[in-house]
């Protein structure tokens, strides 16, 4: 009996002692994997184009990535007290967010769109500036369209600004009536309008942004990954990525 | 200690006082209590209304003749207990999203969906709680009303109500307090309730301390105080007592 509790606890040692060996070469990717193209999933895996310039760069570090899917305003929290490795899915670079992570070089450059039903009569940005005060305005949680939203569309009454978890519900909700319009980064906008033609879209007057990884602050990391992502970026292998997935959209 | 205390001041700033953050907890706070109160409203009525029918129709089940007004009160008694399989069957969060997006999809108002949603959840569960306590009664008190000359509504209305609510109060309090908890997930459908005014400060200032220790004392905070005048309440009631 001894024995055996023995050989039991030696083998326990030995598996822990493997799964630290592998944890080692694995980093934990942090979105709300529901913001397609960017991050979403398919055929139960993560995919979209942060996943696979993330699987790029890290690859060629030397490192495996393991999706972890929350809500939008949980991934820098998150990122910053340590519980994920990186942070993405179309994080819009801020001087808010930046005192709490670092941000890696940009890779991509988005504006905000409003999306409306095809028959509104909200058929531009006049139009929804002039409506402002009398609309209810869909955008999902925490991201940058929420905080324009928020703080300048609807900042005369705070109350038509309306934060769903994800932008699928924002744009549900838009499509059953409830909502006037939603505002959403253009990538995912164009994602959502490419199968339905019951939707438009138009620039919002938001200043355009561009999108980061986002690492916990003074993690040794991210010159290196800058590094690769810069090399990636000149030799055309994220243009590719890009070229895949919006493709796939159309 | 000294470093603490200003870091702390300095963290009740950015997430309270700053662009008036506090007046946005203090809105959440405001349709968190508009959904539970109209909540409550709306699973009073259904509740008392399916706890009449289904105690009634086993109350009465022994010496019922059969007739047609016997078989539709079986069809409504059927009713309603599908009702109770289907509301307590499913969570809450479920039931909500399919308000929100099936059932109700063109209301604009998400506070009203809300207030409707939780008001018919809540509703099977107080049915069952009133019904536990009219059957709860002895069958004696029933008995004795009847035989004073007292016909089935009068004896429910002297002797046996009276009595439930005594016995029902401090249930119908655990589920009161349970709703006005359950109302956190109202957040889902875009309602800015107390949880999500919260959140969305959360996710501004990137500081989760504050915010979410703040709306946790503000629910304890109310429910203490409910539970405070429910032993008022229950005091009062019990001087009734002989």
């Amino acid at each position: 009996m001894k024995k055996i509790l023995a050989i039991a606890i030696a083998a326990m040692f030995i598996l822990a002692g493997i799964s630290a060996v592998a944890e080692n070469g694995t980093l934990t990717l942090a979105s709300n994997y529901e913001f397609a193209p960017y991050v979403y999933k398919a055929d139960g895996e993560y995919t979209g184009i942060d996943v696979a310039i993330a699987k790029l760069v890290f690859g060629e570090m030397g490192y495996d990535i393991q999706c972890e899917d929350m809500d939008f305003g949980a991934i820098i929290i998150g990122v910053q007290q340590g519980k994920y490795d990186v942070g993405c899915g179309a994080i819009t670079i801020t001087d808010e967010r930046k005192q709490n992570v670092d941000f890696s070089i940009p890779y991509e450059s988005a504006v905000q769109q409003v999306v409306v039903l095809a028959d509104s009569e909200l058929a531009d940005m006049a139009a929804v500036r002039a409506a402002a005060d009398g609309i209810l305005v869909g955008v999902q949680q925490d991201t940058t369209g929420h905080y324009y939203v928020a703080d300048n569309l609807c900042a005369g009454n705070p109350d038509n600004c309306q934060p769903f978890a994800t932008a699928a519900d924002a744009i549900q909700a838009l499509k059953s009536g409830r909502i006037d319009v939603v505002v959403v980064d253009d990538g995912v906008a164009k994602e959502f309008l490419a199968d339905d033609d019951s939707l438009m879209m138009f620039v919002s007057d938001c200043p355009p942004e561009e999108y980061g990884f986002c690492f916990a602050q003074g993690n040794p990391l991210l010159e290196e990954f800058n590094a690769v992502l810069q090399a990636k970026l000149d030799d055309g292998s994220v243009a590719a990525i890009f070229a895949e997935f919006k493709s796939d959209a159309e | 200690m000294q470093a603490w205390i200003d870091n702390f001041k300095s963290e009740f700033d950015t997430n309270f006082i700053q662009e008036n953050r506090w007046q946005d907890l203090l809105k959440g706070l405001g349709n968190t209590l508009t959904i539970t109160f109209f909540a409550l409203l709306i699973g009073i009525v259904i509740g008392v209304i399916i706890a009449m029918v289904r105690s009634t129709y086993d109350k009465t089940q022994s010496n019922a003749r059969p007739s047609l007004r016997r078989k539709l009160f079986g069809v409504a008694n059927g009713l309603c207990k599908v009702y109770l399989t289907v509301l307590r069957g499913t969570p809450v969060v479920v039931q909500l999203l399919i308000f929100f997006f099936v059932i109700m999809a063109s209301s604009r108002n998400g506070v009203l969906v809300a207030s409707i949603a939780f008001g018919l959840n809540s509703g099977a569960y107080v049915a069952e709680i009133i019904r536990g306590g009219i059957m709860s009664i002895d069958n004696g008190q029933f008995e004795a009303g009847r035989s004073l000359g007292f016909n089935y509504l009068q004896t429910m209305q002297h002797i046996i109500i009276p009595q439930t609510v005594k016995n029902v109060l401090p249930s119908l309090m655990n589920e009161f307090i349970a709703l006005l908890k359950e109302t956190s997930v109202a957040g889902y459908v875009a309602v800015t309730d107390l949880t999500k005014a919260g959140n969305i400060i959360r996710g501004r200032t990137f500081s989760p301390f504050m915010p979410l220790i703040a709306v946790a004392l503000v629910y304890l905070a109310m429910v203490m105080f409910f539970s405070w005048l429910e032993g008022i309440l229950e005091r009062r009631l019990r001087n009734s007592d002989h």
